[in-house]
């Protein structure tokens, strides 16, 4: 995930470390179709990577694309 | 397996009961929270009704404690361990003893009046600890940790203290640790702050004294004739105010870290410390996240060094209230048994054998030039009252920084074997952070416009069980390309690999 303009930032978290997922929107969001992802991680800094403003279908695309099907996390 | 009970012909027996004065250690740590008022209602109320409210409600807290600690029972199962407590609604809870990651004994100054000890059992999920004791005889804590050790770590339950300690803290140690840390200033920061947000300097005995030391110091410098006699009172009040400052260290070092004894035992590794409240803690060594290896100037003159790690929970409530969560390996050890400390739950991470490499040529200037601007900025104001004085006084500064900036980029640097990274840093007093790539939860590339223009740029790891205000393990000033390719190689190492097994912690 990259963000920022004068700061820049880019952060990777790989997918098995992927601890839960939001898929948030607001009642104003909800009229426009936008939708916010939310990702945590067990991490400390880098414990909620979130991004703003996708459409709500592309949210829930990429959530699912996001969590792990295999089966391979170790808790 | 025959003869051992089952899970379900424990729940028929009675089972085991907390202490007959548990009760009292369960009312006094739901009273710590309100004592405080409790105490100001009964000193300066006047008798009405809100001071009967209190009582009442002490009296109610005080019956409710005594039948939740006769509703608590437990079973020491073969595998696993069986709570069953609550008054109305009653909970009977399992907890397989191969969940339990950490074991934490706390014991204050009344437990060791009585005897006892408060035991919580923490597995990796969960906000709560799995089970808390309190409270059990410390014989019994024994039996149980004997029992978890027997089951989880497949080792022979052997007695805990008949263990070799790998690290002890005589009092010698422990004053050395107080001299050569600088705890005391959070300490007496914080006391500050207190009284400046309250009337205590205003009004009240402290005022009285503040307000005597302030009027003999000023008539005395008011007497003194000279420049010198100025500077010697002056002098004289910062060494005595330094030596303060040290005597309360020395002092806070020994109710932390009195008696301290670390262990090591198959894969787990314990501590005991304290001086007024005895703190146990157990964890397993592939919990542990990340090493943390501190010098201060002095405990590297002493040859000296504190090693602490994470440990990864996800029980925040240790970490926060209790503070019985495993931390520190070797408060400050001499160099060559923290190597040992650190072989023996990293090995292969031992500060001085990793093959370290540079920072950007460039990143002392980056240290440097933030004060030399500062510097230069705040030279220009005060040239506005003391004239060309500040000239020196900026020189003095600007090559006081230069000193700290070249020494601070020589010492630091970082290490990146595949399986660990870490980053050392510092002048004067150094630190070095440790960390397994694949323990590692994300990376993150940074740059600031500061960066962009020196094409550099700063590479962080994060790791589970870290703390939000401590060290972060982070590169800084690398070059872009280099930071870039080390950020893919760790992104590629975290949790990666056909090793994922257990590895989330």
């Amino acid at each position: 995930m990259t963000r920022g303009v004068w700061w820049r930032n880019e952060s990777f978290v790989p997918r098995s470390r992927i601890q839960h997922t939001d898929v948030n929107q607001g009642p104003l969001a909800r009229r426009l179709g936008i939708a916010s992802l939310l990702v945590h991680t067990a991490g400390t800094h880098l414990a909620h990577l979130g991004v703003n403003g996708l459409p709500h279908e592309a949210a829930i695309e990429l959530r699912d694309r996001l969590l792990n099907r295999d089966g391979r996390d170790a808790v | 397996m025959d003869e051992t009970p089952s899970s379900s012909s424990l729940a028929g027996t009675a089972g085991r009961r907390l202490h007959p004065l548990s009760w009292a250690f369960v009312l006094v740590n739901q009273l710590k929270e309100v004592a405080l008022p409790l105490v100001l209602l009964l000193v300066f109320g006047r008798g009405g009704w809100l001071e009967f409210t209190g009582i009442v409600g002490a009296i109610l807290l005080a019956g409710y404690a005594f039948l939740y600690s006769l509703s608590f029972r437990y079973w020491l199962g073969v595998d696993e361990l069986i709570v069953k407590k609550g008054l109305i609604g009653r909970t009977e809870r399992h907890v397989p003893y191969a969940r339990i990651q950490n074991v934490v004994q706390r014991r204050n100054i009344l437990h060791r009046l009585f005897d006892v000890t408060e035991l919580r059992l923490e597995s990796a999920g969960g906000v709560r600890p799995e089970a808390i004791m309190n409270v059990i005889t410390v014989a019994e804590a024994d039996r149980i940790e004997a029992a978890l050790r027997g089951a989880v770590a497949a080792v022979p339950a052997t007695a805990d203290p008949a263990v070799e300690p790998l690290v002890t803290m005589a009092p010698a140690d422990v004053v050395k640790l107080g001299l050569s840390s600088n705890r005391s200033i959070v300490w007496v920061g914080g006391a500050v702050l207190v009284s400046l947000q309250t009337d205590l300097w205003r009004e009240g005995p402290a005022a009285d004294l503040i307000g005597a030391i302030t009027a003999t110091v000023s008539d005395r410098l008011q007497h003194l004739a000279g420049p010198i006699a100025i500077v010697t009172t002056v002098g004289a009040a910062v060494v005595v105010g330094f030596v303060a400052l040290k005597v309360l260290s020395v002092a806070l070092s020994f109710l932390t870290f009195h008696g301290f004894v670390l262990r090591r035992q198959g894969d787990r590794v314990s501590t005991g410390t304290g001086l007024i409240t005895w703190n146990a803690a157990s964890a397993r060594i592939d919990k542990v996240q990340r090493l943390i290896v501190e010098e201060s100037w002095l405990a590297r003159l002493l040859g000296r060094r504190a090693v602490q790690c994470d440990i990864a929970t996800g029980v925040q409530e240790a970490s926060e209230g209790a503070g019985g969560q495993l931390r520190w390996l070797a408060p400050l050890a001499p160099v060559r048994l923290a190597s040992e400390v650190i072989e023996s739950v990293l090995p292969g991470a031992d500060v001085d054998r990793l093959p370290w490499r540079p920072l950007h040529p460039k990143a002392w200037r980056r240290q440097w030039t933030p004060v030399v601007v500062l510097a230069t900025i705040a030279a220009g104001v005060a040239a506005f009252w003391i004239g060309v004085a500040s000239i020196p006084a900026w020189i003095g500064i600007v090559s006081g920084a230069l000193l700290w900036a070249r020494g601070w980029a020589q010492f630091s640097a970082y290490a990146f074997d595949g399986g660990t990274l870490a980053v050392r840093s510092g002048w004067l007093a150094r630190r070095w952070i440790v960390a397994r790539v694949k323990k590692g939860q994300g990376v993150a590339v940074s740059e600031s416009p500061f960066d962009r223009r020196h094409s550099m740029a700063n590479v962080s790891l994060d790791t589970a069980g870290a703390s939000y205000t401590g060290p972060q393990l982070e590169i800084p000033y690398l070059d872009a390309g280099e930071a870039r390719a080390l950020a893919t190689a760790l992104a590629g190492g975290i949790g990666g690999g056909p090793n994922l097994k257990g590895s989330m912690e």
